[in-house]
């Protein structure tokens, strides 16, 4: 019986067109990925070999984790087959066992969902072997990684929903809802594992990931460079557990599913009629009154009618109830405790808190359109009553103009109920400052119009194929190829692409005020290009029973006559002026196609001999007179620099560079202007007679930018009506580096040379040094700014305040820097309130918006720690006063910045954090430690302009800033710095496509190194010598370069003062630190307890160590070691920390190999570890620490 | 008020002809379709009922080109299918109100009251909340037929209207049809051959996309008037006799075979004269089926 079903269905599915569409996109996608540049899949790393080992065995863990839907469609269909094409009264009642038809059914549908699945590596292996592939992307075929792949990770991922799938249909004969209430079931899964990730359980996720993405990613993560390319995913560990796992659950449900079925129909309810008498009626009244009223008033009351009834089984229905849960579901989490790393909350701000709500709706809200697009478009063929409807005389835009409103205001709907949850959320969170117009603008206007565009591309794509399989996989298709059509299309020419709506970002500064113009603009666009794909649809929208294309584009050119005719001809002649408008008369900054790039490579074929290594004047005075117009967004800016020759000889020509965006016109003293590009942004003088050496000129240069009416995208997101920010406005001399084409393949493609790396490290390279990391055109430098804005604003720049005053309704501020500083101008406006205070002499101030004063004592607080700690430390601080300074969160990423003694912090930084919990991280302290830093490490000790200038600035102020929270809040708090570093950094070299270098000679771009492994590498130094010896070797260091122009500081002089201060013992190690990349894997194998007499207790562990040095490529070896390494016992947690109380910490001479270890303990300890607070960088720190076992 | 269909055809892809030349002129009143399953009745009423395109002919009504003015035909014409569904949880009353408003009626009390009186008619009305999903077949019908009445369409267009209802159900639509059809062109496709001697008085007969007849049903009743032949044979002869005589029905009669037989005159003794009805017109013009 097994047989003939199996073999039945087997055959059934061998037929179906649907399969092989499956396998072919399969196939077709993989083929592309690997052949073309169409589609890009990110490899592990970010490596640019596209067919490694790991990149295939990721895809099937990727594709077989995102195909669950389609797998299970498979075993829903087998399912539900009979009872939805009415055979089960006949199929049951035939002599057909229950086992063979289950599991006949169950076999061969489950073997058939698994064959698109064989379609990844048939078009990776097809892809790859394609003569025109660059021969350098590509590996040879590793097959076991394919097999592993398929069998290892595929095929239990697809067995598993294929599964539930089938046993719950088995129960609820209906694909769509099975179908629903799966993905339900996977986004929660999705959800719980993820929490048990946030909360430390890494492990229990690994196991409980029915995908096992967890446990592979615990085989793969911090794998570097040559690693990559041939390591694989092996079926060991966590993997292997994990499989077993979930196949025995898989097996389970199956069993438990099969047991309790029975071969019995399932009966629709029934009315049960009961004969009444009924009151008589006369025959007139079936006639149907017309109301008087004009047509078009009838018609908005069809269409109003209409919208009505389908919203209302809309959100009846299953699909909307399971989203809408769903929404909730996973709004609950973030809203109720809203992290923002290092495992802190923010405040609720609601700009934050409807940021949440939009990304977290967004996902569901999407695939709810998709689906009920699907769903509304083949209703009436579905419910079988299309030639009931079709034959109705209702115009033909009515029903999908009907539904998409319906669906809109369900999907507003479903919106409103994020916004109320996000309110609710901020008002248990005691936030009262609650903003309903950000919900509404943002919401259910930005939101939901760019979801409303998305279902009437949805419904187009439905209506058009008229079949809704179909239709799902455009959408599908779409998902992978759309972002790489939309980029492309997006930075070519926009505005064709109607998905590409302009960025908005609202702050509380401005709120959405510089972005209005342009959304509205775009907005009346694409609700345009919607109006035409209506017209599109209502004229192919489905009436009658012929589906064939011809038959509808006949249908459709009959009903383009008439009224409807002038409707299309209205739109589309609307639509088409528009678009030409907006084209041509609405500045927008899409630039043509590579000008960029052009520019870039031409600047470097012009310039690069001529100028790269001739000596330029440096400039030594800067002037500011900037008049600033925030409610215009237009700025004028007159600057005056003073150009000296510091060089022997005499200098004649001189490269001006143009910052971006603004309108220059420079005017050089004593010169004339050789050469002007545009389009280069550059400028050339020949200064006559040539520049003696030690003489100035002086160079003025009138800026100015005035922001267009109405700007699609915005050019400069920094100027805005409150809060404007300039940075880097005045030309710059001499040839920038900066500037040359980054990508190697575009250079290549231009026959340029490969991309030089930055200066290598080498402290006997004396013309290196004479440039800092900052600017090739300076040293130090005074500056003076004079700042003019609307009266009622604050103008800042780096600078002690001289004078203030208004004058014709403007307000002036004054502001003179001394003494000399590496060249910062900066300039800002807002309306801001103040604390003041002051320290050690000095005027602190925190500049911040009215609304946000929660964390401005936290931040005075840091000013004064880092303060305090520098001048005792290090010596004494350049300015008379010190001061930060609020600004808009345009730039989401960047948290804080740090000019001469003015340190601008984004609103969305640490002004938002909330630390009002006990135990939280002092975020907000810790950043206005590391920007005071900078004072002393970036504006008094500057770093050469080479390999390692970073160590110099931005690991001494981690440095810097983990001792005062450490004096401040104690080592816990540090600790939980460290260990978000220790995650950073192993992340952050996995991630790194060039070599990785030792923090010696950490390049610009490896923030990952100077910040995360610097904090490492200086708390461990601190351990070994001691914070003083520290701060003496800094204070020597500060003594000789502080303040000084060139020849700047290297990381050497830095390594060189650390090892005066070292015993010549640790050597070996300050090497290890700064010169090498070190990694260590030491491990807790055994861990005993015995009890000893008195109560004590004795622990012996046995610790297996391994020193690991990694070259640049990532190729690790073993080298033998011997260094004292700490081992901890701690009681059990009683509060948030990772550990208990101490109960013994010592250090412990160990080795490479097999160590043994045994003390003594006064109680039983809870844990026990190796290195418990990762001094040494640990590959896997998890099984560093232990709960020990008692001896038998 | 003539509905006229000249030449129309219709093939299918497969190649079979669905419509052969079809030719008809049907005048108000209740008109009889009939012909065997498969035939092209079905694809007939699709056509007039604007659901799909003929290859070629044309179908007007009352002036209107049916095929081309789709949506005036549309305001014109009530359409109950053989099969159909409904939406799921919709009452009775939202459903039928819902095809009201499609209909055109968007004043909401006047539909309510005539959403309610068609329930009345057609014996739903204590059932006007419930989801039409849970109707048995027979109340399914019915809910059917209301939705086709609905608005006193002059142009109806019926596809087994009687499948399922009881005796009773059965005369009260009747009743219900036979009044209408005094204002409109009624078309009914049925199965049920007395029903069309019974309700229509012109009908037409359809085999293989081709119209056999056409016309007045007594007519055709009355010119077989002494042609029919009935005999009881034993069952074994049954081949004998089909091979000598055009056969046009065999019934089972208490062990022995009743045969009828069309021929102009006795053919035979043991042959005695019937009186013709439109059952035997039908099977004496579609002879293969017997």
């Amino acid at each position: 019986m097994f047989r003939a079903v199996f073999w039945f269905e087997l055959c059934f599915w061998l037929r179906s067109r649907l399969l092989y569409s499956l396998l072919l996109t399969t196939t077709g996608i993989l083929f592309l990925s690997m052949a073309t540049q169409l589609i890009r899949f990110r490899g592990p790393g970010g490596i640019q070999i596209r067919n490694t080992a790991l990149t295939v065995q990721l895809l099937y863990q990727y594709l077989s984790a995102a195909g669950f839907l389609i797998f299970a469609s498979f075993p829903i269909a087998a399912a539900t087959r009979d009872h939805t094409y009415q055979m089960s009264e006949i199929i049951f009642t035939t002599s057909v066992s229950r086992f063979g038809w289950l599991l006949g059914r169950f076999t061969a549908s489950t073997i058939i969902a698994l064959i698109p699945l064989c379609g990844i590596s048939a078009g990776i292996l097809i892809g790859s072997v394609m003569p025109w592939n660059d021969p350098a992307q590509f590996v040879p075929i590793c097959w076991p990684a394919h097999l592993l792949g398929l069998a290892a990770i595929a095929v239990p991922n697809a067995l598993l929903p294929a599964t539930i799938a089938f046993v719950i249909s088995l129960r609820i004969p209906n694909a769509v809802s099975v179908q629903i209430l799966l993905a339900t079931l996977w986004f929660g899964t999705d959800l719980g594992t993820d929490l048990l990730r946030i909360y430390d359980h890494e492990l229990l996720a690994a196991m409980l990931d029915p995908f096992g993405s967890i446990a592979v990613f615990q085989q793969t993560k911090y794998l570097t460079g040559a690693k990559l390319q041939t390591e694989y995913v092996t079926l060991v560990g966590y993997l292997l557990w994990n499989r077993v796992l979930w196949l025995s659950i898989s097996a389970l449900i199956l069993a438990v599913g099969c047991r309790r079925f029975q071969l019995t129909p399932r009966r629709n309810r029934l009315a049960v009629e009961t004969h009444r008498p009924v009151p008589g009626h006369d025959l007139r009244s079936f006639a149907l009154t017309h109301s008087a009223t004009p047509a078009f008033l009838n018609r908005a009351r069809q269409l109003l009618n209409l919208t009505r009834f389908e919203f209302r089984s809309a959100v009846s229905g299953p699909l909307f109830i399971i989203i809408s849960g769903f929404v909730l579901w996973t709004l609950a989490f973030p809203l109720l405790r809203y992290e923002t790393g290092y495992g802190q909350q923010s405040l609720p701000v609601t700009s934050a808190v409807v940021e949440v709500i939009a990304e977290r709706c967004r996902f569901p809200t999407l695939i709810f359109i998709v689906v009920a697009a699907g769903m509304l478009v083949h209703r009436e063929r579905d419910c079988r009553i299309h030639e009931i409807i079709s034959t109705l005389p209702h115009p033909d835009w009515l029903f999908c103009c009907g539904r998409l409103l319906a669906m809109t205001l369900a999907v507003a709907m479903m919106l409103t109920t994020g916004a109320v949850m996000g309110v609710f959320s901020q008002l248990i969170r005691g936030f009262t400052n609650l903003q309903p117009e950000v919900y509404v603008v943002s919401l259910l206007g930005v939101e939901l119009l760019r979801l409303f565009v998305v279902a009437v591309l949805v419904f187009t794509v439905q209506i058009c194929t008229s079949s809704r399989v179909c239709g799902y996989m455009l959408c599908l298709g779409n998902e992978i190829i759309s972002p790489y059509f939309i980029s492309q299309l997006a930075t070519n020419r926009g505005l064709i692409s109607i998905l590409h709506q302009p960025s908005l970002i609202y702050s509380d500064f401005y709120g959405f005020a510089p972005y209005a113009g342009g959304l509205l603009a775009f907005s009346i666009w694409s609700l345009l290009l919607c109006a035409v794909l209506c017209l599109l649809m209502s004229l192919l929208w489905q009436r009658g029973n012929d589906t064939a294309i011809m038959t509808r584009l006949r249908e459709a050119r009959r009903r383009l006559r008439g009224r409807t005719a002038v409707a299309a001809a209205v739109i589309c002649g609307t639509t088409t002026l528009y678009g030409v408008w907006l084209h041509t008369a609405v500045t927008n900054h899409w630039d043509p196609n590579n000008a960029p790039t052009d520019a870039a490579a031409d600047y470097e074929t012009r310039f690069r001999t001529r100028f790269e290594n001739k000596p330029h004047p440096r400039i030594t005075d800067l002037r500011y007179e900037v008049d600033l117009f925030p409610k215009e967004r237009s700025v004028r800016i007159r600057s005056t620099q003073t150009l000296q020759n510091r060089n022997a000889a005499p200098q004649a020509e001189i490269l001006v560079n143009l910052p971006s965006g603004l309108q220059h016109s420079v005017r050089l003293e004593q010169a004339h202007l050789l050469l002007d590009l545009p389009a280069l942004r550059a400028q050339v003088y020949r200064i006559e007679p040539p520049l003696l050496p030690g003489d100035s000129i002086r160079m003025h240069c009138t800026s100015s930018y005035d922001a267009p009416a109405l700007e699609l995208d915005l050019e400069f997101r920094n100027l805005v009506q409150n809060g404007l920010t300039l940075t880097h406005f005045s030309p710059t001399i001499g040839y920038e580096a900066d500037r040359e084409l980054q990508d190697e393949q575009e250079r290549s493609k231009r026959g340029l040379p490969q991309l030089r790396p930055s200066p290598p490290l080498d402290p006997d390279n004396l013309t290196a040094r004479r440039n800092h990391k900052d600017s090739t055109d300076s040293d130090l430098v005074t500056m003076e700014t004079i700042i003019s804005t609307e009266s009622d604003h604050v103008a800042i720049a780096p600078g002690t305040l001289l004078r203030s005053w208004n004058q014709q309704n403007r307000q002036y501020f004054h502001y003179r820097l001394d003494p000399p500083t590496p060249k910062a101008p900066m300039v800002l406006s807002a309306r801001l309130r103040v604390a003041r205070d002051q320290c050690n002499g000095i005027t602190t101030e925190v500049w911040y918006h009215p609304d946000h004063k929660w964390n401005v004592p936290s931040m005075m607080h840091g000013l004064h720690s880092a303060l305090n700690y520098g001048i005792q430390n290090f010596g004494p601080y350049q300015f008379s006063f010190a001061r930060i300074v609020e600004f808009p969160r345009y730039e989401n990423h960047i948290a804080a910045m740090a000019f001469p003694g003015t340190m601008p912090y984004s609103e969305a930084g640490g002004f938002i954090t909330d630390i009002r919990s006990p135990g939280a991280f002092e975020k907000a302290f810790f950043i206005v430690a590391h920007e005071v830093a900078h004072q002393w490490w970036a504006y008094q000790v500057i770093g050469a302009n080479m390999e390692g200038a970073k160590m110099l600035s931005e690991t001494l102020a981690e440095y810097t800033a983990m001792m005062v929270l450490e004096r401040e809040f104690g080592s816990e708090m540090v600790r939980r710095h460290l260990r978000v570093a220790h995650h950073n950094y192993l992340a952050g070299r996995a991630l790194d496509t060039r070599n990785e270098h030792p923090l010696s000679r950490v390049r610009p771009d490896q923030s990952y190194l100077c910040y995360y492994k610097g904090s490492l590498v200086m708390y461990h130094l601190r351990q070994l010598i001691g914070e003083e010896k520290i701060n003496a070797a800094l204070r020597r260091l500060l003594k000789k370069f502080g303040g000084k122009g060139p020849p700047y500081a290297t990381s050497t002089d830095l390594i060189n003062e650390f090892k005066a201060e070292t015993p010549a013992e640790h050597h070996a190690i300050l090497d290890d630190l700064f010169n090498r990349i070190i990694l260590f894997s030491n491990k807790i194998t055994r861990s005993d307890i015995r009890q000893l007499p008195a109560g004590r207790q004795q622990i012996t562990l046995e610790i297996e160590c391994r020193k690991l040095e990694s070259d640049e490529k990532g190729v690790e070896r073993e080298v033998p070691f011997e260094q004292d390494i700490e081992i901890g016992a701690f009681a059990a947690v009683d509060d948030h920390r990772k550990y208990g109380a101490a109960l013994y910490r010592q250090m412990h001479r160990l080795r490479s190999g097999r160590n043994t270890v045994v003390f003594e303990t006064t109680e039983i300890p809870d844990t026990v570890a190796v290195d418990p607070f990762f001094m040494l960088i640990d590959r896997n720190i998890d099984d560093n620490v232990v709960s020990p076992t008692a001896e038998p | 008020m003539v509905l006229s269909i000249e030449n129309l055809c219709k093939t299918w892809p497969g190649g079979k002809r669905a419509l052969d030349q079809v030719s008809l002129s049907i005048s108000p009143g209740l008109y009889g379709l009939l012909g065997p399953n498969g035939a092209g009745k079905s694809t007939l009423m699709r056509t007039i009922a604007t659901l799909q395109d003929p290859d070629s002919g044309s179908v007007h009504f009352d002036g209107i080109d049916v095929i081309r003015q789709k949506s005036c035909i549309r305001s014109l014409l009530g359409y109950l299918p053989q099969e159909f569904g409904v939406y799921p949880r919709t009452s009775a009353f939202a459903l039928l109100d819902h095809i009201a408003m499609l209909k055109g009626c968007t004043d909401s009390r006047a539909r309510r009251e005539s959403v309610n009186a068609m329930l009345c008619h057609v014996n739903l009305y204590q059932f006007r909340s419930h989801a039409v999903e849970t109707f048995s077949g027979g109340m399914k019908r019915r809910f059917g037929i209301a939705q086709a009445l609905l608005g006193n369409p002059r142009l109806l267009i019926i596809d087994e209207p009687t499948a399922g209802l009881d005796p009773g159900e059965r005369n009260r639509f009747c009743d219900l049809l036979y009044s209408t059809a005094q204002q409109a062109v009624v078309i009914l496709s049925t199965h049920i051959i007395q029903d069309v001697q019974q309700l229509c008085p012109c009908m037409a007969i359809i085999h293989e996309g081709r119209v056999l007849y056409s016309g007045s049903t007594s007519a055709a009743i009355d010119s077989l008037q002494g042609k029919i032949w009935k005999k009881l044979v034993p069952m074994d002869a049954l081949p004998n006799y089909q091979s000598r005589f055009q056969v046009i029905s065999t019934r089972l009669m208490s062990g022995s075979t009743q045969i009828c037989i069309f021929a102009d005159a006795q053919p035979d003794t043991g042959f005695e004269s019937c009186d013709p009805d439109l059952e035997s017109f039908f099977f004496s013009r579609i002879p293969q089926t017997a």
